[in-house]
This record gives C-alpha cells, sequence and structure tokens, in this order.
C-alpha cells in the first residue's frame, strides 16, 4: 500500500505580498494584482502591466534566490519535521542587471541545513509542479521522510517582458485597464501577464505529520508528467498528451475522473494555450466537468514558480472549502475554449483540486490534491 | 496583560535571536534600516513574536510602512495582542 503524503506547510511570495495569507486575501478581495509598468522611458513600449511583488525584498544573491528564501522560510513555519528534510525546486536564474548566481538548491540546502533528497527542474513552466510531484514520490515511497517542494521566478524586467513579447505570448497595451489585460478561456484574450513569486509546499507522510501534531492543509494524493513532443513554444493541438497526462495524474491518485471538483487551471490567457488545455479537460472529463479558475489573470504568469504558487491556491481553497474567482466581471466564455469558470464570488465544496501546468517545450505535468 | 515595557523586552529578545546580535538592541532603531534585517528576517521575527504572545500576527501589519523602530513593533505587537 502506498504511503500517503499531506501538505504540512505553505509558504508563497506573489503580487499580493509576501505570505500564503496575503495570496488568499488578495484573491478572495476579488482584487488584481496587476499594475501599470512605471519604468522611466517605458512609455510607447507595446507591453503595460506586469504584477511585480508590491514590497522591498532585500537579502544575498539574485531576486529569485531571494524570494525563494522567504517563500521558503515561511513553509517551514515555526516547528519544522524531525528528520532528514529534502528539496525540489525550481529556481530562475539571475535577470540581466544582476550578479550571475551559482547553485540555488545548494545555496538553500545548506542555509535551511535540508540534507535528505534534491531535485531540479528546468522544465519551463511545468518546472515547479514537475518538482513537488518528484518530491511526492520521494515521500512516498520512504527515500525521504519529509520534502520542501516549489519554486522561484519572475522576468519583471525589460528583458523579460520584451522576450516574451516578440513571442507574442503577452497582452499588449491595458494600461488603464490593468485587471483586464489576463483573459483566461475568455473571448478577447490575447496573450498573458509577465508577474513574479515564488512557493513552497512541505511534502510529509501522513502518520509521522499526526504524530507530531502537524497542521494538516490537505493531502496530496496525485503526480504524473509527460511530453507533447510537438513544438518548442506551442502546445499539442489534439492535446492528446496533456489528457494523458491529467487522466495519469487522476490514476495514479486512484481516483476516478468524477470525483475531480475543481481545477486550478494553467490559463495562460493565449488563444493556443488556452484552446489545448480546454480541449484537454474536455477529453478527461467529459460532460461532468470541474470547476475551474485561473490564477495568472490575477498575478500575472510566474515562469517556472506558477505551478508552485498555483499549487499553494488549490491548498489554501481546500483548506478553506472554497475555489475563489479568478476573472474579473467583464470575463464572457470563448466558445473556442468552453470551461467551467468559477464566478464571484467563488464555488464552495472543494474536496479535490488538479494542478496542470502546460511549458514550453511541450512539458506537462500534473498534481492532484483532496481535502487530508 | 504585559506592560508596554514588558512588549518592548520581547521585541528586543526577538530582534536580538533574529538577527543573532550579541550587541544590546535599542527601542529606537529601526529593524531594517539600522539593524541590517533582511525580508526574510521579517518572517523569522514574525514566527518568534507569534510564539512569544501565542497569537497569530499580520506581518504586513507589523511591518508596515513607515518602517518601525523596535519600540514601534512593540506598540504594534501590544495593540494586535489587546486586539485593537
Amino acid at each position: 500500500m502506498k504511503r500517503r503524503v499531506v501538505v504540512t506547510g505553505v509558504g508563497a511570495v506573489t503580487g499580493y505580498g509576501f505570505g500564503a495569507d496575503a495570496l488568499w486575501a488578495g484573491l478572495v478581495s476579488g482584487r488584481s494584482a496587476v499594475r501599470p509598468v512605471e519604468w522611466t522611458g517605458w512609455e510607447s513600449a507595446p507591453v503595460q502591466v506586469a504584477a511585480p511583488v508590491p514590497e522591498k525584498i532585500s537579502g544575498n544573491g539574485w531576486r529569485n534566490l531571494q524570494m525563494a528564501r522567504i517563500a521558503l522560510r515561511e513553509a517551514l513555519g515555526k516547528k519544522r519535521p524531525q528528520g532528514a528534510g529534502g528539496l525540489a525546486a525550481a529556481i530562475g536564474w539571475p535577470g540581466p542587471e544582476e550578479k550571475k548566481g551559482e547553485d540555488p538548491l545548494g545555496i538553500l540546502a545548506r542555509e535551511f541545513s535540508l540534507t535528505g533528497p534534491r531535485e531540479e527542474s528546468l522544465a519551463a513552466c511545468a518546472a515547479s509542479t514537475q518538482v513537488i510531484g518528484e518530491a511526492l514520490r520521494l515521500v512516498r515511497e520512504g527515500e525521504a521522510d519529509w520534502m520542501v517542494a516549489g519554486g522561484a521566478d519572475g522576468r519583471v524586467h525589460p528583458g523579460g517582458l520584451l522576450g516574451y513579447d516578440r513571442l507574442g505570448a503577452l497582452a499588449r497595451g491595458y494600461r488603464e485597464r490593468p485587471a483586464e489585460a489576463c483573459r483566461p478561456f475568455g473571448r478577447e484574450k490575447n496573450g498573458f501577464v509577465v508577474g513574479e513569486g515564488a512557493a513552497f509546499l512541505v511534502l510529509e507522510e501522513k502518520s509521522r505529520a499526526e504524530k507530531r501534531g502537524a497542521k494538516i492543509y490537505a493531502e496530496i494524493c496525485g503526480a504524473a508528467e509527460g511530453c507533447d513532443a510537438f513544438r518548442i513554444t506551442d502546445p499539442g493541438e489534439d492535446a492528446v498528451e496533456a489528457a494523458f497526462c491529467v487522466e495519469s495524474c487522476v490514476e495514479d491518485a486512484g481516483m476516478r475522473a468524477g470525483e475531480v471538483d475543481a481545477v486550478v487551471c494553467h490559463g495562460t490567457g493565449t488563444p493556443k494555450n488556452d484552446r489545448a488545455e480546454a480541449r484537454a479537460l474536455r477529453q478527461v472529463f467529459g460532460e461532468r466537468q470541474p470547476w475551474v479558475n485561473a490564477p495568472k489573470a490575477r498575478i500575472g504568469h510566474l515562469s517556472m514558480a506558477c505551478g508552485a504558487v498555483e499549487s499553494v491556491i488549490a491548498v489554501l481553497s481546500l483548506r478553506e472549502n472554497c475555489l475563489p474567482c479568478t476573472v474579473t466581471e467583464s470575463w464572457t466564455e470563448d466558445a473556442e475554449c468552453p470551461v467551467r469558470m468559477v464566478r464571484a464570488p467563488g464555488v464552495k465544496g472543494v474536496r479535490s483540486v488538479l494542478k496542470p501546468s502546460f511549458g514550453f517545450g511541450g512539458q506537462n505535468a500534473c498534481l492532484l490534491f483532496r481535502q487530508g | 496583560m504585559k506592560t508596554a515595557e514588558e512588549f518592548r523586552e520581547v521585541v528586543r529578545k526577538a530582534v536580538a535571536e533574529t538577527l543573532r546580535r550579541k550587541e544590546p538592541v535599542r527601542d529606537e532603531q529601526r529593524v531594517t534600516a539600522d539593524l541590517g534585517a533582511e525580508s526574510i528576517d521579517r518572517i523569522d521575527l514574525t514566527f518568534r513574536l507569534e510564539e512569544a504572545v501565542q497569537k497569530a500576527l499580520d506581518e504586513k501589519v507589523l511591518f508596515a510602512e513607515p518602517e518601525p523602530t523596535v519600540a514601534d513593533l512593540a506598540e504594534r505587537l501590544k495593540q494586535m495582542v489587546e486586539g485593537r
């Protein structure tokens, strides 16, 4: 019998500020963390909005490493688990103006005395989802007592915005209406907004967590990964591999598709990605579609860290028994991307939440959480 | 109920432990500008203060601008504990 694994700590840094509580409060408030870019000389640039962390960040190393450190510290909390903990992470590289860094996982492992297994991924936007899945397997199979898993990334700098814009991936304009810029699965969707942040989750074998009286946020019960093997920047159009990844994840959890209540979608707001994701969900869930939300509309796209932050949202949704709305009142469904989008004020009765991520390179990863 | 001086002592002790300072921490010192606290220290310090007062604290309120001195932190902590 598989060992069961639970989430006993979460930490986040996002456009809503420091802390998982700030993230949740921001989401349920209906506010957006997307705002106009205020850089000098940027007035005529095509991309006018982003979702930076509003608080001043200080510490050793480059910004992504600093954000990782803050989220990781919060996740470990006041009383960390006993035994050798491992680290699984996807940490973005330094920005163009920053000093080059070395081995972020080594730095974090040393600072937090994480002497257990170490896993790393650079699988683009699926990276942190993938490492959380790896961490689940290590704890489930007894190779680690516990793991802390997640990621940190952000490209809120001119090079980041212009680079994504050249790929045609970003929403242009919207300076006067930043909250409307990213419209996952909606009409008039025209790209994503660049965000930044970090998130980590502590994964621990269930009986050990119960024995030490740890707070259990949720159970992490399934993980899967795969690859479209199609194009670098486009998802497979038939979504067969994306659907297979989601199905494998549900199967890994020992559940049936009909038992999945909700999905915290990858939902970038780019036409091809949304179409493929909606198609994958349709293939897996058929007529009984679970509720979905798409946090990138509110906090931007955190590149390699998006899956970790969205996993924290999934876990908090289970804790609060509510899937929050992430789109504005003006959002309208696109018939080409039919999904069961949560509208304000959110949906109650959430017992299981799926977290898929679909990255450049056709890299797919998926996690499943349920009430612990 | 703790006095204002007792709250200041709680904060001085927590700041000294968080920043591993051997020199005394003074009430008029600002946590970041004068004592060199980094972002992660704010999280650490919040955990230590939560332990000391046995209450969940909002780190955002605790460290809201303008940057608090040790005495400001103690006052904010007192208000949070007393539910004001």
